[in-house]
């Protein structure tokens, strides 16, 4: 639907593939009347540092981000630096938390 | 020499192998033994090329015109964007018959553009792994698509996209100037005080220049860099593996005389270096099987040891 002008490989094409369902979004009918009305699928702001070619400068702001979280493979590594941050988290959020529940215990003779 | 890494779990099995006395798992191509990532994709190519002769027999056995059967030919999904024709993004699925086709994804891609769709648009140069065009994700993983063997089980489609989260210029094409410029503002050229003692050139004992193998090799393929979730969410304050590689690179230089001044550069504010997070993507990633964490790593040793 998209590429009328190349009918041929756009049979092959899959609206709502594996890329939308794994952000979570169900899109079949969504991308029949997307047509460049309010913002792009997956474009951002661009941050006044980033340092853009002179070629990017009219379109830069439509330009789509590349799927990248859902999309990589996890890896052992990774997935380690991930779990120790979110295991520190809640460690931290233990300690805190417990003296002002024993606080409330005595306190309130629960 | 810094060892070359392969994965974690190749590296495992090798030690056990080690250890039990099988002299590690992978015998094969011992010339590339160094090279572990290197030596896993010649395998994958082997692979390949085992189930496509048994193809190619099939097909001169039956002696009749290639009958394209289904088990041959291979799905791949594409990520699609035109900027002239500014909609979502999308996948498109092109059937590729391997049959006819070369081992490797970069292979396959230029089939697709020479046969079956001119419009996609993807970079590439040497096909060799020396230039560092074609990086892309494949299957989830960066690699460069010329080192990708294709993978011979057709009932699995492969799926192709640009570097993440990159802005796309057009299909597989990413917008990598900051990732040039983040590379420029490490000063990647040798910084001297004093002239040569010859008045021609910089000398270097075979053991210095050792200390560089395992730094010198990277080829700018921003894949380590655009698989770093801290370079993701930090792109612009963040200088990025390969950029910190390359740093690394020449602060170890015997012949360069700034070593100080390019660390103090780097940790003068905490996000140049230390946003690194140490998840170690880069390091897993890598084509050329270099080890961007282990430099980042020793910058921040160097530069904690050097405030005491």
């Amino acid at each position: 639907m998209a590429f009328e002008s190349n009918p041929a490989p756009a049979r092959g094409f899959l609206s709502g593939t594996s890329l939308d369902r794994l952000r979570g979004k169900n899109s079949v009918t969504g991308t029949l009347t997307s047509h460049s009305s309010g913002p792009l699928y997956g474009s951002r702001p661009i941050h006044g540092s980033s340092v853009l070619s002179e070629s990017a400068k009219g379109i830069s702001s439509n330009r789509p981000l590349s799927p990248n979280l859902i999309l990589k493979k996890p890896q052992l590594s990774a997935t380690y630096s991930i779990s120790h941050r979110i295991f520190g988290a809640a460690l931290c959020t233990a300690i805190l938390v417990t003296p002002v529940l024993m606080k409330f215990s005595v306190v309130y003779d629960v | 020499m810094w060892r070359r890494r392969g994965s974690l779990m190749e590296r495992m099995k090798e030690g056990v192998g080690k250890v039990v006395g099988l002299g590690g798992v992978n015998k094969e191509f011992p010339i590339l033994d160094e090279h572990p990532i290197a030596k896993e994709k010649a395998q994958g190519i082997m692979k390949y090329y085992e189930k496509v002769s048994e193809w190619m027999k099939e097909k001169k056995g039956s002696g009749k015109e290639p009958n394209i059967n289904v088990n041959k030919v291979k799905e791949f999904k594409i990520f699609r964007w035109n900027p002239d024709k500014p909609l979502k993004p999308f996948l498109q699925s092109y059937h590729v018959d391997l049959t006819s086709c070369g081992p490797m994804v970069l292979d396959v891609l230029q089939m697709i553009k020479a046969e079956k769709d001119s419009t996609l648009a993807f970079r590439r140069s040497c096909r060799e792994g020396i230039c560092g065009s074609c990086s892309m994700n494949i299957d989830g993983d960066n690699t460069v698509a010329c080192l990708k063997p294709i993978e011979a089980n057709t009932s699995k489609a492969t799926m192709i996209t640009p570097l993440p989260h990159m802005f796309v210029i057009k299909d597989l094409v990413v917008d990598l100037t900051s990732f040039y410029q983040q590379y420029k503002s490490v000063e990647p050229w040798l910084k001297t005080r004093k002239k040569p003692e010859n008045g021609r050139e910089y000398f270097q004992s075979p053991k210095d220049r050792k200390k560089l193998d395992g730094l010198y090799e990277c080829i700018l393929c921003a894949c380590c860099s655009t698989a770093c979730p801290a370079y993701w969410w930090n792109g612009e304050e963040f200088l990025g593996p390969a950029a910190l590689l390359h740093a690394y690179r020449w602060i170890q230089d015997s012949r360069d005389d700034f070593e100080k001044e390019r660390l103090q550069a780097l940790t003068e504010d905490e996000k140049k270096l230390y946003r690194c997070r140490t998840i170690k993507n880069c390091t897993a990633t890598c084509p050329k099987s270099l080890d961007p964490a282990r430099a980042i790593n020793a910058m921040r040793i160097r530069h904690q040891l050097g405030q005491l």
